[in-house]
C-alpha cells in the first residue's frame, strides 16, 4: 500500500511524456477479467445465488450480519419499480401476494420482465447516457426530425431482449450491415442526438463539436471511459492520449454532419435522414424497379412486333406540337426549335453526346444549361429523355420539385403560377405547379444511368395534371385552373438560378400546347402506335392480343416501396477524409495525421478488426469494425461497463459507483471479484439484459429488506457492503407516472410520436415565444408516461426538472435524487399534483360510493401498496372531518386534500 | 479552502479523500443532498455540504457556507441587458465615430451577417458628456445614471467569442458558448449557499415581454443538481411557480394538511431508521411553509416608502415595470439572496436591445425605461449602506458594432469584438474606467486593456469571497470551472 502511494506521487511528478506506460497500463480496469473462483461463506443458506456469495463473503469478512428479507408487498412494490417504472397493478397483487408457489417471486420477475413497460423502463436509464433529446438547443433550438423512431427502437430492442452486443452494434454502426433494415438504421439516430448549432461562429469547429460528442458519447456510454479531457492535450496520469482520442474519432471521420460546411443554416437533410422501407422484409425499391422495367420492355416488344404486321399506317405525335430540341450540338449558342423559331439560348457550354435519336446534351456543374420563351400556360404537354447517374439536389424526404435539379424548369420563387420538372435525391422524378402548390414524384430509383421518358401533362379546365415517367402514369393530381404564366423563361438542365444543374443527358424535349392522353404518352416514349384501336384494325387476326396488350400496359403502375423516414447516421462513400490530432482541439490547428484505433491501454484486450466497406461502397465500415472491437468476448471493459450499469439500477450504486468512468479519475470498485464474476456470466447467457436482471433480482441480497440487522448502522453506515437495501426515491419520471397510476389516468399507449401536454403560463412565459413554443397536442396527452413528453431542450417539464430529470445536454449517467421545498411546493400546490388529487378522489367515490373508510383505504393501498392501519383510517378520517367541520369542505373536497397528503407520502416516494 | 463536489477527484489527496466521496456516492448518485448528520459534522468538508438532518437542526439545502477568503460583495445583482447594448451610443465615447459618420470606410466586423471588411459609419446618435467627479463619458440617453458615475468602473475592453445572441448568452451567464454549464449564480449558490433558507438563492426575473433566447438554459445549473438553478420571479401574480395554494386553499388548511403529512412521515421514518433523507424530506416541507409566508412579503412593494418608490420610477408609465423589479432586486439582496439577475428586454427584435433597425427608436426606448430605475437602485443601496455589500453588473451579452448593418438606417450589427459593461459596489474601485477599445470602439485592445467575459465572472467569484481558480466542480471527467478549464484571473484594477 505505502509503495503503491509512492508510485502514484512519482506518476503525478513527473511530466507525461515521461510517465512510463505501465503506470498507465497497471490499473485494474484495463485488465482482462478474471475468473473469480467463488468465495467461501459461513451461512450457505442465505446464499440463493453465485452473488450472494460475494457479498456475503464480504460481509462476513466485515463482522456483518444480513438485514433480512423483505416483506412480500414490498419486494412486490420494489420489483414493479425497478422493471416497469410504475406500482404494481391490483392484478398482480391479488395474484402475488396470495401466491402459494414456492417460486411465486421468480415468477414474478419473469411476469414483470415480459411487460411491455419494462422497455419503458430501461429505456429511459440508457437514454440518460445517450443525451436524449428532441430538440437541437441554441437560439432556435428546432426540432429534430422522426427523432421518436429512436426512443422507440430502444424500448422495443428492451423488450424483445436484443442481446447486448447487437444492441450496441446496431447504434454504432446499424447503417453499415449487410442486412441493414429500417430498424438497424434508426438505432444509429443515437448520434443525432446532441447540441447541434444551426448558426455557429466557427462552422469547422461547430463539426469538430459535433464528431466530439458522437464519440465521447459512444465511448462513455460502451466502455465508461472518458475520453473527453485528452481533446486539448495530454494529461497528467489520463490514461487517454490526445494520440488515442484522435484515433477513436477517426472512426467516426466519414460520418456526415448536420449541414453542409459551406451550405446556410438549414440542416442537410440528406446527411442525417433516411429513407427505407417500413417492412424489413420488403423487397429494395430498386429490384422492384428493376422487374417492372423488365415486364414493360417484353410488352412493349410484343406490341411494336404485331404493329410491324399491321396495315394501318401508324401516325406520330404531332398535333398541338408547338416546339422541339432535339439537342443536336448546332451553331453555338443556339437550341434549335427543329419545328418552328423559338430557338433557345445555349448558356455555357454543354456537351454533346449519345442520345436516343442522335445526339444529346450533357448538363452538370460547370456546363450551363439552355433558356428558352415559355411557350406554354395552359392546356400543355411537356416531353422529354434524360439519363442520369447522380444523387441529385435534395432529399428523398422531401419530393416538392422545385427542391431538386430542374429537368424542365419555370420555377420562381414564392406562391406563384409556375411549374416545373426536376430530378430529386436517389433519383425521383417530380413535377408540380404553383398557386397553390401542388406536387406529384415518383418513388426513387430513376437515377439508373438508363434512358428514362417523362411527361407532364396539364388540362387546364379540369386543374389535373399528370406525370408520366417510361410511359406509365406515375401520379396524377389537381392544381389551379389559371394559366400558368408567371415566369417567361424556361430553364432545361437547370432549375432557377442559384439552384444547381441537372447532373445528366436530356434528349429530345417537345412542347405540345394540349394535353396529351395516354396512348399518345406511350407513343413518345416508344414510339408505338398512339391510336391503339386504329392500328389494331390493321392488324391480321391479332386484334384481341394486340389491345390486351395495350391495355396492359396502360394499366401497369410504378412499383413503390412504403418507406419511412429515419434520423440516422451516414457516411459519403468508402473512404472517410483523414483525421487528423488537432492542437487544443481546434481546427485551425492541424497536426499529424492519425489511423482508426483504440486506446493504448486497451489494445491488448482483443484486436480491431480491418474495417470493410459496405457492399454498397456508401460507407467505410470503420464504425462496424469498432462496434466489434467493443463486443469482443475479450473486452472485459464494455462487459464490466454494462453489468456495472445493470448492478447501479437495481442496487442503487455500481459495483464501481462512476459507472461512466472505470478510469482512475473514478472511483473504485466495492466488489472487484464479483464484477468479473458478473461480466463473466453476462457473456455465458448470450448478453440477455433480462437474465441478469433475473439474476440479480432472484438474489437473496436484492430481497434484503432496507432495516439494517442489529448492529449493521453502527458497522456500515454508509451501507458500503450491502448489508441492507438501499431504499430509493423514485426518480422524475417514475414519480410522475406513479401519480397518474393512482389516479387512474395512466394511459398504456405505447410509443409514437412524442406528446406536449398544456404546461403552466408561467412556464411559456420564460420562452422567448411564449405562444408558439409549446403547441399542446392534446390535453389528454397528460396520462402519457412521462418518457413520451417532447423532450425540448429549453423548456423542459417543470415538475420533472424538479425532481432531478437529467439535463439532456451531456450524458448522466447517474441522476441527483435532491431533497428540496421546491419538491414541496410542487407536490403540494402544482396544478399537476391537485389535479391527479381530484381524479383520485373521484375514483374513490366511484369505487365506493358513500364508504369513507373504504374510500381512506383503497387511497393509502394505492399509493403505498400495503394495506392500510386501523390507525391510518383513523388518523385520516378525523383530517377529513376537521376539513369538513372547521373549514366547510364538502365531501369530495375534503377527500381530495386527503388524496394530496396520499401524494406526498414519504412512503409514496420513496421505493423500499 | 477550495470549494469542490464529493466526486471531485482531488489527486493530491486522493487516498484520504477516497472514503467521503465514496461515501457521498453510497447516499445516492452523487449528491442525494443529505447524509448521515453525526459522521458528516466531523468533517469540515462535508460540513460545507449542509447535510445536517437530525431532525432537529432544520434541513437546507442551501445553508451558507463560509467563503474561501473575506467577501467584500455578500449578494450580486446582474442587470442583464438583453440584445447587446450599443457601447458607442452610451459609454464608450468615441469623437472620431462622430466625425466619420456616414462615410463608408475600411474596418473588419463580425457580426450576424458574417465577416465584413467595409462599413458606413454610423455616428452615435447622442451627445456626451463629462459627469461626476470622476468626469466619465455618459450619452444624454442616461440623465439619472450619469449621477452615479463615482460609484461605478467601467469596463471597456470588454470581449468574447460569439457575435450571435444564444450563445454569447451562455457565455456571459455561465461562461461557456454550449448549453449545459451552471450559470454564475448557480456557482455562488454552489460555492457559499444563501443566507435566507426561505427564499430561493439564485433568482431571474424576466422582461415583460418574454424570456429571452435559450430561455430556461440562461440559469440552469446545468450539470450541477437542480438545488442550485435559477428560480424565476414574476413582478405580478404568483412570485414563484406553485408558490401559492391552489384556490380554495387557506394557509390554516395547508398547515393542517401539513401536521397531518408529518405524521404519517414520522411514523414511516421511524419504521425506516438509517435513511436520514426521510427526515430531510420532512423538514423540506416545512421550509417550504416558509417560503409560502417569506416570498410574497418580500416581494411586497406596498411597504415602502413614496419616495423609494418614486425614487426607482415606480408609477411613472415608462418606468414602472423596470423599476419595480430593481425594486425587488434590493429587497431580495436585503433578505440574502445570494444572486439576482434581472433582464432588460425580452423576446426578440427590438423587445429587446438588439437594434438593427432603426437605432434611435430602440435604444431611446430601452434606455428611457431602465435609466431612472438602475440610478435609483444605485442610489438606495448606497443609502442603506447596502452598496459596499451588493456587486451590481451591468451589461448584455456583446455591444454593437461602429458601422450600420444595412445600406439604409441607423441599426447596428452585434459586436463581441469590443464592447463595455460595468460594476458598482461590492468592493470594487467607483469613478474608474479600465480597458478599451480602437478610435472606434470596434475592438478591445490589448495595449489599453482587454478582457474576456472569464475575467469579468473571475472578478464577480474574486469579490464574493471565492478564489476563482478554485472554485470546481467535478463533472465529465475534468474539474469544471465557472471560468474555463484553464483559469482567469480577477481584474484587479478594478478592486477598490
Amino acid at each position: 500500500m505505502i509503495q503503491c502511494f509512492f508510485i502514484l506521487i512519482l506518476a503525478i511528478a513527473r511530466s507525461p511524456q515521461t510517465e512510463p506506460i505501465e503506470v498507465r497500463d497497471n490499473h485494474w480496469a484495463w485488465q482482462s477479467a478474471t475468473n473469480p473462483t467463488l468465495p467461501e461463506v459461513r451461512d450457505e443458506e442465505w446464499c440463493r445465488n453465485e452473488i450472494d456469495r460475494f457479498i456475503l463473503a464480504r460481509m462476513e469478512s466485515e463482522g456483518l450480519t444480513p438485514a433480512s428479507e423483505a416483506d412480500r408487498q414490498s419486494l412486490l412494490r420494489r420489483a414493479s419499480f425497478d422493471l416497469t417504472g410504475l406500482p404494481p397493478t391490483q392484478e398482480e397483487q391479488d395474484r402475488f401476494l396470495t401466491d402459494p408457489s414456492p417460486d411465486a417471486y421468480e415468477q414474478l420477475i419473469d411476469r414483470l420482465l415480459d411487460s411491455p413497460h419494462y422497455g419503458e423502463r430501461w429505456a429511459r436509464h440508457w437514454l440518460d447516457l445517450v443525451r436524449y433529446a428532441e430538440t437541437n438547443g441554441f437560439e432556435r433550438d428546432g426540432m429534430k426530425p422522426e427523432v421518436w423512431r429512436y426512443r422507440d427502437w430502444v424500448i422495443e430492442s428492451l423488450n424483445v431482449d436484443m442481446p447486448y452486443d447487437q444492441f450496441i452494434l446496431e447504434q454504432i454502426a446499424g447503417d453499415e450491415l449487410p442486412d441493414r433494415t429500417a430498424r438497424t438504421v434508426a438505432a444509429t439516430g443515437m448520434h443525432r442526438l446532441g447540441l447541434w448549432d444551426d448558426e455557429p461562429t466557427d462552422v469547422p469547429q461547430a463539426i469538430a463539436d459535433d464528431l466530439d460528442s458522437i464519440v465521447d458519447t459512444t465511448i462513455r456510454a460502451t466502455l465508461g471511459i472518458s475520453i473527453g479531457c485528452a481533446r486539448c492535450h495530454d494529461h497528467k496520469g489520463d490514461p487517454i492520449s490526445q494520440v488515442d482520442y484522435y484515433r477513436l474519432t477517426a472512426f467516426f471521420s466519414g460520418v456526415t454532419p448536420y449541414r453542409n460546411p459551406t451550405g446556410g443554416t438549414h440542416i442537410e437533410e440528406r446527411h442525417i435522414l433516411r429513407s427505407m422501407p417500413r417492412d424489413d422484409d420488403a423487397e429494395p425499391q430498386q429490384d422492384l424497379l428493376e422487374r417492372h422495367h423488365a415486364e414493360r420492355t417484353a410488352l412493349i416488344d410484343r406490341i411494336r412486333r404485331q404493329e410491324e404486321r399491321s396495315s394501318v399506317p401508324i401516325d406520330t405525335v404531332s398535333d398541338g406540337l408547338v416546339a422541339h430540341y432535339t439537342m443536336e450540338m448546332t451553331e453555338e449558342g443556339q437550341a434549335r426549335d427543329s419545328i418552328g423559331a423559338s430557338h433557345g439560348t445555349l448558356v455555357g457550354s454543354p456537351q454533346s453526346v449519345e442520345g436516343v435519336s442522335g445526339n444529346a446534351l450533357r448538363f452538370g456543374p460547370d456546363t450551363g444549361h439552355i433558356e428558352i420563351k415559355r411557350l406554354i400556360s395552359d392546356d400543355f404537354t411537356i416531353s422529354l429523355f434524360f439519363r442520369s447517374d447522380a444523387i441529385a439536389r435534395g432529399s428523398n424526404a422531401d419530393p416538392r420539385w422545385f427542391m431538386g435539379s430542374g429537368l424542365v424548369d419555370a420555377e420562381i420563387t414564392g406562391v406563384v403560377r409556375d411549374f416545373g420538372i426536376s430530378l430529386i435525391g436517389d433519383g425521383i422524378v417530380a413535377a408540380g405547379l404553383g398557386a397553390p402548390e401542388r406536387f406529384t414524384s415518383t418513388p426513387p430509383g430513376f437515377n439508373d444511368g438508363a434512358w428514362h421518358h417523362v411527361a407532364l401533362v396539364r388540362d387546364r379546365k379540369s386543374g389535373e395534371f399528370a406525370l408520366y415517367v417510361d410511359g406509365i402514369l406515375a401520379q396524377k393530381n389537381t392544381g389551379n385552373h389559371d394559366p400558368l404564366d408567371s415566369q417567361s423563361t424556361l430553364y432545361i438542365g437547370a432549375s432557377r438560378p442559384g439552384h444547381g444543374p441537372f447532373k445528366g443527358a436530356i434528349d429530345e424535349v417537345s412542347f405540345f400546347d394540349q394535353a396529351l392522353n395516354g396512348d399518345e404518352i406511350l407513343a413518345l416514349a416508344f414510339g408505338v402506335s398512339p391510336t391503339p384501336a386504329e392500328t389494331s384494325m390493321g392488324i391480321p387476326g391479332g386484334e384481341s392480343t394486340y389491345l390486351s396488350d395495350r391495355r396492359q400496359l396502360r394499366e401497369l403502375s410504378i412499383p413503390r416501396v412504403e418507406t419511412v423516414r429515419l434520423l440516422s447516421l451516414s457516411e459519403s462513400g468508402p473512404q472517410p477524409p483523414v483525421t487528423r490530432v488537432l492542437g487544443r482541439g481546434s481546427v485551425h490547428a492541424p497536426g499529424e495525421i492519425v489511423q482508426p484505433g483504440v486506446p493504448e491501454v486497451v489494445r491488448h484486450l482483443a484486436p480491431v478488426p480491418e474495417s470493410m466497406p459496405t457492399e454498397q461502397g456508401d460507407s467505410s465500415g470503420r464504425r462496424t469494425a469498432l462496434a466489434m472491437w467493443i463486443n469482443d468476448p475479450g473486452n472485459s471493459v464494455a462487459l464490466r461497463t454494462a453489468v456495472n450499469r445493470i448492478w447501479h439500477h437495481h442496487f442503487g450504486l455500481g459495483i464501481v459507483p462512476s459507472t461512466n468512468d472505470f478510469g482512475r479519475l473514478g472511483l473504485p470498485p466495492s466488489h472487484p471479484k464479483l464484477l468479473d464474476w458478473l461480466a463473466g456470466k453476462f457473456l455465458q447467457q448470450g448478453r440477455s439484459l433480462k437474465a441478469m436482471h433475473r439474476l440479480m433480482m432472484t438474489s437473496s441480497t436484492y430481497r434484503m429488506s432496507s432495516i439494517p440487522a442489529h448492529d449493521a448502522l453502527e458497522r456500515d453506515p454508509e451501507n458500503r457492503f450491502l448489508s441492507r437495501f438501499r431504499m430509493r426515491r423514485l426518480g422524475a419520471e417514475e414519480l410522475r407516472d406513479a401519480m397518474l397510476a393512482v389516479s387512474g389516468e395512466l394511459q398504456n399507449t405505447l410509443g409514437g410520436p412524442s406528446v406536449r401536454p398544456p404546461l403552466p403560463d408561467s412556464v411559456l412565459e420564460t420562452s422567448s415565444r411564449p405562444n408558439e413554443v409549446w403547441p399542446v397536442t392534446s390535453t389528454d396527452d397528460v396520462g402519457r408516461r412521462s418518457i413520451y413528453i417532447h423532450t425540448k431542450r429549453s423548456l423542459l417539464d417543470p415538475l420533472l426538472t424538479v425532481f432531478d430529470l437529467a439535463d439532456p445536454d451531456s450524458p448522466c449517467p447517474e441522476r441527483y435524487a435532491t431533497t428540496q421545498p421546491t419538491q414541496c411546493l410542487t407536490l403540494l400546490n402544482s396544478d399537476f399534483s391537485n389535479d391527479r388529487a381530484g381524479a383520485l378522489a373521484q375514483r374513490l367515490m366511484d369505487e365506493h360510493p358513500h364508504d369513507l373508510d373504504a374510500q381512506i383505504r383503497r387511497a393509502i393501498a394505492l399509493s403505498t401498496n400495503r394495506p392500510a392501519t386501523a390507525q391510518e383510517i383513523e388518523e385520516a378520517r378525523d383530517f377529513i372531518e376537521l376539513l369538513k367541520r372547521d373549514e366547510g369542505f364538502q365531501n369530495l373536497e375534503s377527500l381530495q386534500t386527503f388524496c394530496l397528503l396520499a401524494l406526498n407520502l414519504n412512503e409514496f416516494i420513496y421505493v423500499d | 479552502m477550495a470549494r469542490s463536489n464529493p466526486e471531485h477527484p482531488d489527486r493530491t489527496g486522493t487516498f484520504c479523500r477516497q472514503t467521503r466521496r465514496e461515501f457521498l456516492w453510497q447516499t445516492g448518485a452523487g449528491f442525494t443532498g443529505v447524509a448521515l448528520g453525526s459522521m458528516l459534522a466531523k468533517d469540515g468538508f462535508l460540513g460545507q455540504q449542509a447535510m445536517a438532518a437530525d431532525g432537529v437542526t432544520d434541513y437546507n439545502p442551501l445553508k451558507p457556507i463560509a467563503p474561501m477568503f473575506p467577501a467584500k460583495a455578500k449578494s450580486v445583482i446582474f442587470l442583464f441587458m438583453y440584445g447587446g447594448p450599443s457601447h458607442v451610443d452610451l459609454f464608450d465615447y468615441k469623437p472620431d465615430l462622430f466625425k466619420h459618420d456616414g462615410k463608408t470606410i475600411e474596418v473588419d466586423t463580425k457580426g450576424r451577417s458574417g465577416n465584413r471588411n467595409l462599413g458606413r459609419v454610423i455616428g452615435p446618435k447622442w451627445d456626451f458628456k463629462r459627469h461626476g467627479q470622476s468626469g466619465a463619458w455618459v450619452s444624454s440617453l442616461f440623465p439619472h445614471l450619469s449621477g452615479c458615475v463615482d460609484d461605478i468602473a467601467f469596463l471597456k475592453g470588454m470581449y468574447a467569442e460569439s457575435p450571435l445572441h444564444g450563445s454569447a448568452m451562455l457565455m456571459m451567464n455561465s461562461g461557456r458558448l454550449l448549453a449545459g454549464a451552471p450559470a454564475i449564480g448557480s456557482w455562488a449558490n454552489y460555492g457559499l449557499g444563501s443566507e435566507n433558507a426561505n427564499l430561493p438563492g439564485f433568482v431571474v426575473m424576466l422582461d415583460e415581454k418574454g424570456g429571452p433566447i435559450s430561455g430556461a438554459k440562461n440559469w440552469s445549473s446545468g450539470y450541477m443538481p437542480a438545488t442550485y438553478a435559477g428560480t424565476v420571479l414574476r413582478g405580478s401574480g404568483a412570485p414563484i411557480l406553485d408558490l401559492e395554494n391552489p384556490p380554495g386553499r387557506s394557509r390554516r388548511v395547508q398547515r393542517h394538511l401539513l401536521d397531518r403529512l408529518r405524521m404519517f412521515n414520522e411514523r414511516h421514518a421511524e419504521q425506516n431508521p438509517g435513511n436520514p433523507n426521510l427526515q430531510a424530506r420532512i423538514q423540506s416541507y416545512e421550509l417550504a411553509y416558509r417560503m409560502q409566508a417569506t416570498a410574497p412579503e418580500a416581494v411586497d412593494l406596498s411597504k415602502e416608502s413614496p419616495s423609494t418608490r418614486a425614487l426607482y420610477g415606480i408609477e411613472e408609465p415608462r418606468t414602472d415595470d423596470f423599476g419595480r423589479k430593481c425594486l425587488l432586486a434590493r429587497r431580495l439582496v436585503e433578505r440574502g439572496v445570494r444572486f439576482v439577475q434581472l433582464y432588460s428586454g425580452g423576446a426578440h427584435n427590438d423587445d429587446n436591445w438588439d437594434a438593427h433597425g432603426d437605432l434611435v427608436k430602440n435604444h431611446s426606448f430601452h434606455a428611457g425605461n431602465t435609466d431612472k430605475p438602475i440610478a435609483g437602485l444605485l442610489t438606495d443601496l448606497k443609502q442603506r449602506g447596502l452598496l459596499d455589500e451588493t456587486l451590481v453588473i451591468w451589461g448584455g451579452e456583446f455591444g454593437r458594432q461602429p458601422i450600420a448593418e444595412y445600406s439604409e438606417g441607423t441599426g447596428r450589427d452585434h459586436n463581441s469584438s469590443g464592447f463595455t459593461m460595468w460594476m458598482a459596489g461590492g468592493g470594487i474601485k467607483g469613478g474608474i474606467s479600465v480597458g478599451g477599445t480602437d478610435e472606434l470602439g470596434n475592438k478591445a485592445v490589448p495595449e489599453i486593456g482587454r478582457f474576456h467575459v472569464n475575467r469579468l465572472h473571475a472578478t464577480i467569484l474574486q469579490q464574493m469571497g471565492m478564489d476563482p481558480n478554485a472554485l470546481t466542480y467535478f463533472h465529465a471527467g475534468l474539474e469544471q470551472k465557472l471560468v474555463g478549464v484553464e483559469g482567469a484571473q480577477p481584474i484587479t484594477e478594478l478592486l477598490a
